[in-house]
């Protein structure tokens, strides 16, 4: 069950071999976490994190495969889950693509269709289990696309709608937060410059673990980038694209580079 | 509240066994400290014969006037027992002052039949809201407790529907699973009635004197003293205070009236004028902020001068009663309270864990000291030799979880116990330590409960049962 302060006792995390979910996943452990159910395409990979969650004081870590574009599989996922563990504390949606090489429709499945699948999944078992928390991975992005991001964009935005309008449904028993980090230096942006306002994902696992604590709704990361996205969201089309062009015509990373 | 059929709730808590005549609501509840709000299935039994059928209808816990602070009355996405409808009087013997009452009467009630006849209830909490099931089930304790002990010793008898069916359980027939279920919860199942000795009294009156103490040392050598000479002492501390003021705070005493002292009162008190209600507007407020809390702290302890009184019994038991719903003050996120016990050796942790607590800065209304006398029978009962501190603050200070994980530690190692009907948020391997005879509680508790058909927020965060839910409960 989540404690006073709504530290799950047992988590999910749905693409737990992504850097945000691995530092998420600490930081829960010694804030008390002691159950993990991480799943990722590739479980076997899962196996270092597992062993570190252990040394940190978790009793039970099971690691199991799942992939967010295999869309029929997301139902037996969720019932065996649920048929394991009689409910579960905390879903944490870390997967995500940032799709520069597989395509928009593909990264429209991962992202939006895949996320949007597994959680109408889970919701059901959430409103039944009449407890629990729900974060959803989002982006800075989905608050404003840009030329080189706009599939991303799109999708993040689709998703932090979907998670703001979930929230609303579950309200007021569960939690439900959108946590909208800016530029993380992680595996999926690698060999990309990091832009000003760009954290490690270990500070986003802060934030993350943070709202939980507040029970906030939306958790921007770091949290200045809310107010700096509020600007770029209210400029005129053109300005925002001459900004923009400026920022992919020149390897310079600027401050719209923070936003992916 | 809209009446719903149990498949309507959409919680997957429905109908076993039999017909239910009773309405049963989806509703969002939480404990006192409106922490982690949950949605069950409450189910509302207008009488004995619906709240025996209701508890056979697991898994499901009992539930009376929800005044424990955490989530110990509680129970997600299963059944919740709402007991308050069955609140008779069956028996009171005038003249032994022996009373048999159904569990869901709370305290305030049964003092308002009983005092006219001279008999008081042997132990009250700090509220008068509170009923009769929910004080066996936390065994809870009063100001007298270094005489009269907690309130399941005055407990002669009690019917409680177990997992096995209607059991009479008392403490010289049925010894383990009468103390088993004193303390134990409602995780042995649901107390329909009860048996208690009341003690007699000449008045309505407490016969209160109130000193002020500077530091901690003098309060708690004051609190020694007052023991020894009044039924009922406490201590209310400024929880903010620090350095050379760490601790200070007034010593309250009290002893039921005589006939005599309250005629030769200069000023005869009204007996039941504290007991107006004030209500809270219903909105959760976060009025307890630092500076307010700063302010009130100091102000409570400035203008109360030492005295001696003849007061209504409610205000000296009571005083909160007076304000409904104060709880609303701490805002949306709700507020803890700790409560610990440590035993009289380790009397200096309570100055460590004020001083700790204090620099915090956290908002918090006053803190109780209070020295227990030695325990009971029960294997879960909270009380034990020593002194007990309790201090409420609300969850959005800064660094209070981690804070009071670090405390928790420190308590277990010195042999000291967090009181379950206020806890939200211990570390569940820390009971074990803490209530070294919970194991062979599960014991008792499981024969009693062979299919695991009670269960509640508490026992599942806190592992106190091993139980399976039975098959099906929640798919
Ligand atoms: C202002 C205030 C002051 C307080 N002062 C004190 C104090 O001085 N000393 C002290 O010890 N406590 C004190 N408490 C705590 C309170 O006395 C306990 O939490 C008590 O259990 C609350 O009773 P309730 O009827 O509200 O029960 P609930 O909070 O509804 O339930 C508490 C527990 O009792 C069980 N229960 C309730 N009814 C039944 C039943 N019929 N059969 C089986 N189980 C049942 C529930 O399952 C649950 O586990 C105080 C609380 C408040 C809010
Ligand atoms: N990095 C940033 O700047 C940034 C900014 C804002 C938001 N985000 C979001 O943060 C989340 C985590 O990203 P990250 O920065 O930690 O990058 P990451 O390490 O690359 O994590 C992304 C993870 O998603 C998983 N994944 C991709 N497709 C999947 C699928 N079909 N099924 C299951 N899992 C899939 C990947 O699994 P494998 O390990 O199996 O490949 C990978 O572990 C993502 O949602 C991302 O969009 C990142």
């Amino acid at each position: 069950m989540n404690n006073a302060f709504n530290i799950p006792e047992r988590a999910l995390v749905l693409g737990a071999n992504s850097d945000i979910a691995r530092s998420t996943t600490l930081a829960l452990a010694s804030a008390g976490t002691t159950e993990f159910v991480l799943a990722s395409r590739r479980p076997g990979d899962l196996r270092p994190l597992a062993h570190r969650l252990r040394a940190a004081g978790a009793d039970l870590v099971e690691t199991v495969e799942f992939d967010a574009t295999e869309l029929d599989t997301h139902h037996n996922f969720v019932s065996a889950t649920w048929e394991r563990h009689e409910h579960i504390d905390l879903t944490f949606v870390a997967f995500g693509e940032l799709g520069l090489h597989s395509g928009a429709v593909h990264t429209a499945m991962t992202n939006y269709v895949g996320a949007v699948s597994i959680l109408e999944e889970i919701r059901s078992r959430l409103q039944r289990q009449g407890t629990g928390t729900v974060a959803v991975v989002s982006s800075v992005a989905a608050e404003r696309p840009r030329a080189d991001n706009y599939v991303y964009a799109s999708t993040k935005a689709g998703l932090d709608s979907y998670t703001r309008g979930l929230a609303d449904v579950l309200a007021p028993t569960i939690h439900v937060m959108v946590v909208r980090p800016g530029f993380v230096r992680s595996k999926m942006t690698a060999g990309l410059d990091p832009a000003p306002f760009s954290v490690d994902p270990d500070d986003v696992a802060a934030d993350i673990v943070a709202g939980l604590r507040r029970r906030s709704p939306i958790v921007w990361s770091p949290p200045i980038v809310r107010g700096v996205m509020s600007t770029l969201r209210h400029l005129p089309g053109p300005v925002h694209r001459k900004i923009t062009q400026h920022t992919t015509s020149t390897p310079k990373s600027t401050i719209t580079d923070a936003f992916r | 509240m809209r009446l719903t059929t149990p498949t309507e709730t959409g919680l997957p808590h429905d109908l076993r066994g039999g017909q239910r005549t009773w309405p049963v609501t989806a509703t969002t509840i939480s404990g006192w400290g409106r922490t982690n709000p949950v949605r069950s299935a409450v189910h509302h039994p207008t009488d004995h014969a619906e709240l025996e059928a209701a508890a056979g209808m697991g898994p499901t816990v009992a539930r009376g006037s929800g005044r424990s602070y955490g989530d110990a009355a509680q129970n997600a996405g299963g059944g919740v027992i709402d007991t308050q409808a069955v609140n008779r009087i069956h028996h009171f013997d005038e003249q032994t002052g022996v009373i048999t009452i159904d569990a869901g009467i709370t305290v305030d009630t049964l003092l308002h039949a009983t005092v006219p006849h001279g008999w008081f209830i042997a132990v009250t909490p700090g509220t008068s809201q509170v009923t009769v099931g929910g004080a066996i089930a936390a065994d809870i304790h009063g100001k007298n407790h270094h005489h009269d002990g907690s309130f399941c010793d005055h407990v002669t008898a009690m019917t409680v529907r177990t997992g096995r069916g209607t059991e009479h359980l008392t403490p010289s027939g049925t010894p383990e699973e009468f103390w088993v279920t004193a303390g134990g919860m409602g995780l042995t199942g649901v107390i329909l009635h009860a048996t208690l000795q009341l003690r007699p009294v000449e008045s309505p009156f407490i016969t209160a004197t109130t000193t002020r103490h500077p530091d901690l040392e003098s309060l708690m050598a004051a609190l020694d003293v007052a023991d020894r000479a009044a039924g009922y002492s406490v201590a209310w501390l400024d929880g903010l205070a620090t350095g050379r003021h760490l601790g200070r705070g007034l010593v309250i005493t009290g002893d039921h009236s005589t006939r005599q002292q309250v005629e030769d009162s200069p000023r005869p008190a009204t007996p039941g004028a504290a007991n107006r209600s004030r209500s809270m507007p219903p909105v959760a407020l976060p009025i307890v902020n630092p500076i307010i809390a700063r302010g009130f702290n100091v102000a409570w302890y400035r203008l109360h001068r030492p005295s001696k009184q003849i007061v209504p019994y409610q205000s000296f038991f009571h005083p909160l009663d007076s304000v409904s719903n104060w709880n609303l003050l701490y805002g949306r996120g709700g507020f803890v309270q700790w409560q610990i016990v440590v035993p009289d050796e380790a009397a200096l942790f309570i100055s460590d864990a004020l001083t700790e607590l204090a620099l915090t800065r956290a908002g918090s209304f006053l803190s109780v000291l209070k020295r227990f006398g030695p325990g009971n029978p029960s294997p879960l009962s909270f009380p034990m030799q020593g002194w007990t501190l309790a201090v409420d603050i609300p969850t959005r200070a800064p660094g209070l979880d981690g804070l009071l994980r670090s405390l928790d530690r420190r308590v277990a190692a010195v042999g000291g116990r967090v009181y379950l009907a206020k806890d939200s948020r211990l570390d569940p391997p820390l009971v074990d330590a803490m209530y070294p005879r919970l194991d062979e509680w599960r014991g008792t508790r499981d024969e009693m409960d062979p299919d695991g058909q009670f269960r509640s927020d508490l026992s599942r965060r806190l592992h106190l049962t091993h139980n399976k839910l039975p098959s099906g409960a929640l798919r």
